[in-house]
């Protein structure tokens, strides 16, 4: 395959896509090596961000995705589509202990928060955030929470690793008081 | 052990102080018999009140509740909720209902509150990554397919079967069917019916004897009828002239002019 053609072949995937696609899955359906599926990918990305187009391609929750350019949000708002509901504060909160603490059960979480957090984790399983991720081997088997490839994407993470160390420096701020 | 004078409350008191005693560790329990002393204190306050007071009964049972608290506490094994910290979703509730009567200690409390704020960065980050990634809509109907919500398996009932099937049977080539009367032939009741037919008039006209409305299995079912009791003897059949009716009589009217 010429690398024309690869090129094409590459963003038609990355477009039609229903989730972020990896290099994996690429590399499986068209048979390019991963070095050439890379690089493509790159000067696509490139041509993307120097161009006047509105689209991008972004690395996101382990694969790449097509998306609009974030300048045009007011315009795009108002299609009405796509558009996220906000994440509370608590929900946040508790999203951060599990993304940080994985596998956790909810009295861990509750014990980090001091609240309880029935009410919070109903919400981010339905949105597809966190998951039940298996059981604990302990006294009633009380189900692990973990986060999904979905909270990846909506905080536009390439993994978990993405997200920084928690260093603690407020909190030795916080002992200065 | 227990001082059952005649002061009420020198009772209540005496088992305040055995409970603390055994918090303490200053007194075995082991060797505490909790059921013994307090059969004795409920007699003591029998004897000393005479007559039931609720508010002195109340503060005997939280004093006894106190001193079988105190030997609980001291012989169970530990609480694994406090010591593993290992938590069952069920008992969720329990497990906060003794986290907050827990008495923290400051450096316990430290630990805890640095541990929470320590999140708080972490909280920063998922808001301000929440905001950026807010503005971008991504390509296709990739966050529609995404929000969808899978379907559980048992979510598939009876109902939605049907339905499948119904559709599946729409575009099934169409069959005819006829409809094919189930035939019941009552011999008994037929030769009732002939015998009823002749006993009226001494005599029946055979066409006459057939059921209205004439069905076929009807005409066989009195055919076979009128066929038994002639093979029994018990009627006869005879024509008066050529071409005339066939008269159906009981064989005993008619005997020597059968057929």
């Amino acid at each position: 395959m010429e690398y024309k053609e690869a090129k094409a072949l590459i963003e038609a995937l990355i477009f039609a896509s229903p989730n972020p696609i990896s290099k994996n899955r690429i590399e499986k359906i068209t048979g390019l090596d991963p070095k050439t599926i890379e690089s493509v990918i790159k000067s696509m990305q490139e041509r993307y961000m120097q161009s006047d187009s509105g689209i991008q391609i972004v690395f996101v929750a382990g694969g790449y995705e097509m998306t609009t350019k974030p300048k045009f949000v007011n315009y795009l708002s108002k299609l009405n589509v796509g558009v996220r509901q906000t994440i509370s504060r608590p929900a946040l909160e508790t999203l951060a202990i599990i993304a940080y603490k994985q596998p956790i059960t909810k009295p861990e979480l509750e014990n980090i928060r001091g609240v309880r957090a029935d009410s919070v984790l109903n919400t981010l399983i339905e949105r597809h955030l966190i998951r039940v991720s298996g059981r604990k081997r302990a006294p009633g088997r009380p189900a692990l929470y973990s986060t999904t490839s979905e909270f990846l994407r909506w905080f536009g993470l390439s993994s978990l690793d993405e997200l920084p160390p928690l260093t603690g420096d407020s909190a030795s701020l916080f002992l200065e008081y | 052990m227990i001082d059952f004078s005649d002061n009420p409350q020198g009772l209540i008191k005496n088992l305040e102080s055995l409970a603390k005693a055994i918090e303490r560790g200053e007194t075995e329990p082991a060797s505490i018999s909790v059921h013994d002393i307090l059969v004795d204190s409920i007699h003591g306050v029998d004897r000393i009140l005479g007559e039931p007071d609720l508010d002195y009964i109340g503060d005997f049972i939280t004093a006894a509740a106190a001193v079988i608290k105190a030997k609980a506490h001291k012989l169970l094994p530990p609480d694994e909720y406090e010591d593993d910290n290992v938590e069952n979703t069920e008992e969720s509730e329990l497990f906060l209902s003794q986290d907050s009567d827990k008495e923290w200690s400051n450096e316990e409390l430290l630990a805890h509150l640095m541990e929470y704020r320590i999140f708080q960065d972490a909280v920063e980050e998922l808001a301000r990554r929440d905001k950026a990634w807010r503005d971008v809509f991504p390509g296709s109907d990739s966050h529609k397919v995404s929000k969808e919500i899978p379907m559980a398996p048992n979510k598939m009932g009876i109902p939605d079967l049907l339905s499948a099937l119904k559709d599946i049977l729409m575009d099934a080539p169409r069959e005819e069917f006829y409809y094919v009367p189930r035939d019941e032939l009552n011999l008994e009741r037929s030769i009732n019916h002939i015998r009823s037919c002749i006993k009226g008039k001494g005599e029946a006209v055979f066409c006459e004897l057939f059921f209205h409305p004439i069905t076929r299995a009807g005409v066989i079912g009195v055919f076979l009828a009128l066929l038994e009791l002639i093979r029994l003897g018990e009627i006869i059949v005879h024509q008066d002239q050529q071409f005339g009716e066939i008269i159906v009589t009981f064989a005993l009217e008619e005997q020597g002019n059968g057929i």
